[in-house]
């Protein structure tokens, strides 16, 4: 990088122009601290005005009709910044400023057009009004303000970089035509002289916005063309210090062509400067707007509503405070068997656990599309076969529902064997020569099972299983360890909930699944802090909110970090996808660590220059720059897929899972992060001098011993570096997870590493999508948890590199 | 080297025999083989074989299952019916003539077997065909009358690069509707990230001092640091309403490209700036202080001396802009849309390549299904983009860099 500070100009030697500054500083504050007052003023008003304000007095009158009502409160946002702005900004900006300031002169004619206030008051036919009623929405309205805030000042005190006789007069004309404004404003909602005070008015905004755009583009064009008066020339070096004042100024004659053109050059690159500024500007604006907007969304008023209120539960305590016992008499005195069963099944089992797994299934809900239908009874179930369960099929009916639902005709099944009715379909090669009335009703579901039409099919899915097998790894009573699912009685659904669950558990499902709590509403930080009425008025408005609670909420909480997912973003957390999270970047860094600094260590100390090694490295290098989708879809097809056998966890007994585990999913990732972990390392041990190679050669080392006990502990913290950030990149990876199989719904927590799994940035992306009131919310409090675990483990990165550069001397 | 005493005589010792017995070099001075070094060396050779295999995988996946896709029939039903029932052994069928008729070559299924058509013995009422029996791994077997005949169909490359409709049951697929999406949602990333990221890193490297460098340049890291879902979320929650409201609400859809590619463009940024401002910073000094001297302004020397100079690293830097627009997922997988559509107005919803991937991912995949196969055609498409845009980046690099001394 150039050493640029020979080329600074020596400003406190070279200062030619002593013109004018404009007002001092002190003056700009008051003015300032006016206006603010004003707000603050509005602000505080505001509550009392309504849309109808001939009755208020003419100051909130004046407010109202500029519309400062709306915005005031945010009026202080860009004014305060604007004054910390201006007290901290170096004179070196001011150029800048000045040049700033050119296209807000602009902003505010424009804006003054297509302001609402000003069309609906001014003295034009109603025709001629309606077609000027530009809807300007409220951003622009904000957009509007803002500029014209920080054009006064600017006007008035970058009168020392304009030719002074235009923009002393500008300035004042400007002034003159906004208070012009601002008095008609009064006046006319004091009703005096309506009519001429339109006229006038109107003439004077015309005016106003005429003049503007005229002196802007007059200006534009007087300060790059090349009758400009002489300006400050920042970037000359100073030709020789010893000359005196007198001399100095005679070195360029102002009125030459060279000094001419060098001026306007001058100008050019100072534009062109303040646009590479604001190329920077752009950039953290984007930033921190997404912040904002993720803060914002994240903490807020949200409207609670029950289907059974808490206290109607529990009329003597507080339900937060009942043990397990009184919990769990509670459900039992409340709950119909039904419902305890359902609540059993989304809490201890899973949500993919439907209802009819668990009690085997109606023959309804293995062919939903060949429900009883008068039009074609013949070609349809009847209502009664239609509900009757699979498992209680006689071999009549059986053949009926192989008939309607293969498309078999029925003599073919009474009369040939399977092997020849199932030609072309999945058959057990034990059943081939049996005919479907000889089968039992295992089989037979074995066999539908197979040739499902759907995937959900299973033999379990048609026959119900015990409780043993449905609770294996859970805690249940030897008593109903044979019993099938839908035949528990109440009190053994509710000892199933006692012993798997804690008291605090029971608590969360009670609240959710008996008292229903959800939330009807939420609203960002920004309307709960400003705009209070206007929430309790949307409340008032709409009969199905009254009977809420208004509470102010914080998405983001321990909590929220420590409950598992649910399906109501009432009562839903970010547990199960942080340990998710946890075990694929565990098992990512295991596989991935090693592998890259092997292939890192190989490439700089073993490999010679031959074509294969070349290929290697070519290789790497466009494997970083791959899509990571393209990862997602690799580890599809050869870790699910193609390997299925070992990452589902066949190969050590674990028989109910398929090939998208955790353990695909690391070896994904450590796929998609091994180019850049090696690069970086490569960087690393490259970086190591070779000094000290040599000397551990010198007394006697083998090449791995050097490699193992000098190299690699020198350039360790250079690896970190890039395994940190690396890492770092892996957590927030969504599309290859997605293909490889993450979840966007489970209710277990990964305990393995062949368990489904589902990670935090899928969470975030179900939660986006999903229109339902307050996922927005749950999304924005889980984003703040990843950037955050982000900021830490990237803040850790450059830390490392610091001190790593400092240790080298850098 | 052992002196050798022989047993028996008188050996008095001398200073030799003492020296030679304290430094016995029994040891030969060959080199040792070493085990343990070689598996090490091979071990380690492994790993870096780990990423060819890596690569090799990639190709052989993708091509198979994009071979898959291709190769595969969907079946139709042409609406016509077997006028009379044909038995295992004949080769001539006769169908009702209403409905499709069936090509010359054409694969046709009846129930269970496959037969493809060898002659149009007659068109009309009743279309008489003769064909082969049990194609494709089929058997021939005895069909009833009222049989629906269904037709064949594969997807050509020319019809998969050409189309421009995406409907599977429609069995279009025409990968220029995703083609297209992607094509729109880059340009608008590259409009927004191209001249903000150059003139970031020309600020960068010529304007700041290094107070503001520290500053601007850790902004620009963390920008690079955001995960992708977040600025999904940003272009669903605070771009795509803003649109709304600074342009008419029917104008731009819920779901549209422009947003996702305004917040695509915030991503890429830092990437563009990073490297732009490596090639800037990696002009020698003399250029510039040569231009200084010239009398050039710093604009001049920035547009005249440096960026030809840093050319092909620049130009590296926008391409690799590009290749990251076109392969990112998820912001347009939420903010963009969830239908193919050929679309040139960015203000409409439009399925890119990656989003339908991951759209169609999440669903039941069974992998033998079309969508699974027509995913790695898509993939395949996306690879074979990615991978000429990224060997193009590295040709600028390195052809066009100048080489100074």
């Amino acid at each position: 990088m150039s050493d640029q500070s020979s080329l600074k100009p020596r400003r406190a030697v070279l200062d030619p122009l002593q013109a004018k500054r404009g007002l001092p500083f002190w003056a700009l504050t008051l003015i300032l601290l006016g206006f603010a007052a004003l707000i603050v003023a509005a602000w505080l008003l505001a509550p009392w005005v309504a849309e109808d304000d001939t009755a208020a007095p003419i100051g909130v009158q004046l407010i109202n009709g500029y519309g400062m009502r709306d915005f005031a409160p945010l009026w202080l946002i860009p004014f305060g910044a604007f004054l910390l702005v201006y007290a901290a900004l170096p004179r070196a900006l001011y150029p800048y400023l000045q040049l700033l300031s050119v296209p807000f002169r602009l902003l505010p004619a424009l804006f003054g057009i297509g302001s609402l206030n000003v069309v609906r008051i001014a003295p034009f036919p109603p025709a001629l009004k309606e077609r000027l009623r530009v809807p300007f929405p409220p951003v622009l309205r904000i957009l509007y303000f803002i500029a014209l805030f920080l054009s006064i000042p600017l006007r008035l005190r970058s009168a020392r970089y304009i030719p002074p006789p235009i923009s002393a007069r500008a300035a004042r004309n400007a002034a003159l035509i906004m208070l012009l404004s601002l008095l008609y404003f009064w006046l006319y909602h004091g009703q005096i002289l309506p009519s001429l005070l339109d006229a006038l008015a109107a003439l004077g905004t015309g005016f106003w916005v005429v003049f503007a755009v005229c002196l802007g583009a007059l200006n534009i064009w007087r300060i790059t063309s090349e009758e400009a008066q002489p300006m400050e020339i920042p970037d000359l070096p100073v030709a020789d210090s010893q000359a005196s004042g007198a001399e100095r100024k005679t070195l360029m004659r102002p009125e030459s062509a060279l000094a001419r053109t060098l001026r306007s050059r001058r100008v050019a690159a100072s534009l062109w400067q303040a646009a590479f500024f604001v190329a920077n500007i752009v950039g953290l604006i984007a930033l921190l707007v997404l912040l904002l907007n993720i803060i914002n969304q994240s903490f807020g008023y949200v409207l609670v509503n029950y289907t059974i209120k808490p206290s109607e539960l529990s009329p003597d305590k507080p339900l937060s405070e009942l043990s397990e016992a009184e919990l769990a008499r509670l459900l039992e005195d409340k709950v119909s068997r039904n419902r305890l069963r359902t609540i059993v099944r989304d809490n201890l089992l899973g949500r993919q656990f439907s209802q009819i797994r668990l009690s085997g299934a109606q023959v309804i809900n293995i062919f939903p599309e060949l429900a009883f239908d008068a039009a074609r009874p013949d070609q349809t179930f009847s209502r009664a076969l239609g509900d009757k369960r699979f498992s209680a099929l006689n071999a009549r009916e059986l053949l009926t529902v192989f008939s309607l639902g293969f498309g078999i005709p029925r003599e073919r099944l009474e009369n040939e064997t399977l092997g020849q009715v199932f030609k072309g379909r999945i058959v057990a090669p034990a059943l081939a020569e049996k005919k479907l009335s000889e089968l039992t009703i295992q089989e037979a579901a074995e066999l539908l099972a197979a040739n499902a039409p759907r995937p959900q099919v299973t033999v379990d899915f048609l026959l119900g299983e015990p409780i043993k097998k449905l609770f294996e790894g859970r805690a249940f009573r030897p008593e109903v360890a044979e019993k099938r699912y839908d035949q528990l009685e109440m009190r053994e659904y509710i000892r199933l909930l006692e012993d798997n669950l804690d008291a605090a558990q029971l608590y969360r499902i009670i609240l959710r699944d008996v008292a229903g709590l959800r939330y009807d509403r939420t609203w960002t930080l920004l309307e709960s802090l400003t705009n209070y009425e206007g929430i309790l008025a949307q409340i008032q408005a709409d009969e199905k909110l009254r009977d809420g609670e208004l509470r102010f909420h914080s998405w983001l909480s321990l909590e929220f970090i420590t409950t598992e997912l649910t399906a109501s973003p009432a009562t839903t957390g970010l547990r199960t996808s942080l340990i998710g999270s946890l075990w694929v970047i565990i098992l990512t860094i295991l596989i991935a660590l090693p592998l890259g600094i092997g292939a890192a260590i190989y490439l700089e100390e073993y490999a010679e220059k031959n074509l294969l090694n070349a290929v290697i490295e070519t290789n790497i290098r466009n494997l970083a720059g791959v899509p990571s989708i393209i990862y997602g879809m690799l580890g599809l097809a050869i870790f699910v897929r193609a390997l299925e056998q070992f990452t589902s966890g066949a190969f050590i007994g674990i028989t109910d899972s398929n090939g998208r585990t955790v353990i695909s999913a690391a070896f994904t990732m450590a796929l998609l992060i091994l180019p850049v972990v090696i690069i970086n390392a490569q960087e690393a041990i490259r970086a190591v001098p070779s000094s000290i190679r040599e000397a551990s050669y010198g007394v006697g080392a083998t090449k791995w011993q050097t490699i193992w006990r000098q190299v690699l502990p020198a350039a360790f913290p250079g690896i970190l570096t890039g395994l940190i950030l690396s890492v770092s990149r892996a957590i927030g990876e969504t599309a290859p997870l997605l293909v490889v199989g993450g979840l966007t719904f489970t209710l277990i927590d990964p305990n393995g590493p062949f368990s489904k799994f589902s990670v935090v940035p899928i969470q975030i992306y179900s939660w986006t999508a999903d229109p339902a009131v307050g996922f927005r919310n749950v999304a924005a409090a889980a984003s703040i948890v990843l950037l955050a675990v982000l900021l830490a483990l990237n803040a850790t990165a450059i830390i490392l590199r610091q001190r790593l550069r400092k240790n080298l001397g850098m | 080297m052992t002196i050798e005493v022989p047993t028996g005589t008188i050996a008095f010792r001398t200073a030799a025999d003492r020296l030679s017995s304290i430094t016995d070099v029994s040891a030969s001075l060959n080199k040792r083989p070493r085990p343990f070094e070689d598996f090490i060396r091979l071990t380690l050779f492994l790993c870096g074989l780990v990423s060819v295999l890596t690569t090799v995988g990639l190709v052989v996946v993708l091509s198979t299952e994009a071979i898959n896709f291709f190769t595969r029939y969907g079946f139709r039903s042409s609406e016509q019916l077997l006028v009379a029932p044909v038995d295992a052994e004949s080769t001539i069928i006769q169908l009702d003539g209403t409905g499709t008729q069936p090509r010359v070559g054409q694969v046709i299924r009846v129930n269970e077997e496959h037969m493809r058509v060898v002659r149009i013995i007659s068109a009309g009422r009743p279309t008489v065909l003769e064909v082969e029996r049990g194609v494709l791994n089929t058997r021939p077997e005895p069909h009833g009358a009222n049989a629906t005949m269904f037709l064949g169909e594969q997807v050509s490359v020319i019809e998969f690069l050409t189309g421009t409709r995406w409907v599977p049951q429609g069995a279009d697929f025409g990968v220029l509707a995703l083609v297209m999406a992607t094509l729109i949602t880059s340009t608008v990333a590259m409009l927004v990230a191209g001249p903000i990221g150059l003139g970031a890193a020309i600020f960068i490297s010529e304007y700041a001092s290094a107070r503001l460098r520290a500053i601007l340049k850790p902004i620009l890291e963390i920008l690079a640091a955001i995960p992708t879902v977040v600025y999904g979320y940003f272009a669903l929650t605070l771009i795509t309403p803003a649109l709304r409201s600074i342009f008419w609400q029917s104008e731009v859809g819920a779901y549209n490209q422009l947003s996702a590619g305004l917040a695509m463009g915030i991503m890429i940024i830092p990437t563009i700036a990073s490297v732009s401002e490596d090639a800037l910073s990696a002009v020698p000094r003399s250029l510039r202080e040569g231009s200084y001297g010239l009398g050039a302004t710093r604009r001049e020397t920035v547009f005249r001396v440096l960026i030809p100079a840093a050319l092909s690293g620049i130009l590296a830097a926008f391409i690799l802009g590009i290749s990251r627009a076109v392969g990112e997922t998820m912001i347009v997988a939420i903010a963009s849309g969830a239908g193919p559509n050929f679309a040139l107005n960015p203000l409409e919803a439009a399925e890119t390549m990656t989003g339908h991937i991951a759209r169609i991912s999440t669903g039941d995949l069974s992998f033998n299904s079309v969508d699974y196969n027509s995913l790695f055609a898509i993939g395949l498409t996306l690879f074979i983009i990615t991978l000429v845009l990224n060997l193009i980046s590295n040709l600028i690099r390195r052809r066009f860099r100048e080489v100074y001394q």
